[in-house]
């Protein structure tokens, strides 16, 4: 059974991560567009990425207006990609099951045929 | 939510802000009008003022990019790579264009080397798409027609086809930009 990261596990803060796992670091505004989560929702879940340390945040002004820049950090990183390796896992574990099904059920279709008197 | 759709944001915004090529290609445009001197473009003034124009034009629709969908910095390894790609291009094309002006050849060497130079640097930047290939091919090809000699001027003949080329381009790569900014909202 796999222990799946619940924190990282809830699909905007995987969106935020999986994003800022492709950059240096992003402001608001392109993880806003990037993951078409909502002002208050981004807000949100990047508070309590940074609480568990996954990303850093810095705040600063650029030409006179508030800007905010997003990093994800080195356990932030290694936290994501392990997620994405269990959900390929679990993928591709379905995937099988679904196959061994499929094959079963067309087993049993096939087999009254077989038993058909001649 | 797909893993590869996220991941190809931070792609989309470094290579295919494609409106930030609309200048390049006028410019382009306007270097080869200056040279036929075409009207008002006989004047070295108007065809400097433009160009200020066009260099202006680009910074506005960089800003904008940044005041609609933000801002990033790109992985360093990809930086260096886009840094490679542009030397590639301007190596590339002075060698061209210093063996158009060398030999008198049929064909046009500068509608040859700066496809191939583009081509070459979206490659190494890894943003080769395909209707690239096609626009920058169609140019490859008619640079390769022995029709080239004589007048009009072959360089300035491709200076033309490749600012049409690279303004088609950039409105491509912004509508695929645009495509990709606009996936479903997980809000949604």
């Amino acid at each position: 059974m796999l222990d799946l990261d619940r924190l990282i596990h809830e699909p905007g803060r995987l969106a935020i991560l999986t994003v800022l796992s492709s950059v240096a670091d992003a402001d608001f505004l392109f993880l806003q567009r990037a993951t078409g989560l909502t002002k208050g929702n981004l807000s949100s879940h990047l508070s309590k990425l940074e609480e568990a340390g996954l990303v850093e945040i810095t705040k600063r002004f650029v030409r006179k207006k508030p800007n905010t820049s997003v990093a994800i950090s080195e356990l932030g990183r290694e936290r994501t990609a392990r997620h994405w390796e269990q959900l390929e896992e679990l993928r591709a574990s379905a995937q099988a099951v679904s196959r061994s099904q499929a094959s079963q059920s067309a087993r049993r279709s096939a087999s009254p045929s077989l038993l058909r008197p001649v | 939510m797909e893993r590869t759709q996220l991941e190809r944001t931070s792609w989309a915004y470094t290579h295919l802000r494609g409106l930030t090529a609309i200048p390049g290609g006028l410019v382009a445009i306007v270097l080869a009008l200056g040279n036929w001197e075409a009207g008002p473009f006989a004047s070295d003034l108007v065809v400097v003022a433009t160009v200020a124009v066009l260099a202006a034009a680009f910074l506005l629709i960089d800003r904008e990019y940044r005041r609609r969908y933000g801002s990033m910095t790109p992985v360093p390894g990809s930086e260096l790579r886009s840094r490679l790609a542009f030397w590639v291009v301007v190596a590339l094309v002075t060698v061209g264009s210093t063996v158009m002006y060398e030999l008198d050849l049929a064909i046009n060497p500068l509608a040859i080397v700066t496809p191939i130079a583009f081509v070459a640097s979206l490659a190494i930047s890894r943003a080769l798409r395909p209707h690239t290939l096609v626009i920058w091919g169609a140019v490859l090809v008619a640079g390769l027609l022995p029709v080239w000699h004589g007048p009009p001027d072959p360089g300035n003949v491709a200076l033309v086809m490749c600012g049409l080329a690279w303004i088609a381009g950039g409105l491509l790569d912004h509508l695929a930009f645009t495509r990709v900014f606009s996936a479903p909202a997980l809000d949604a």
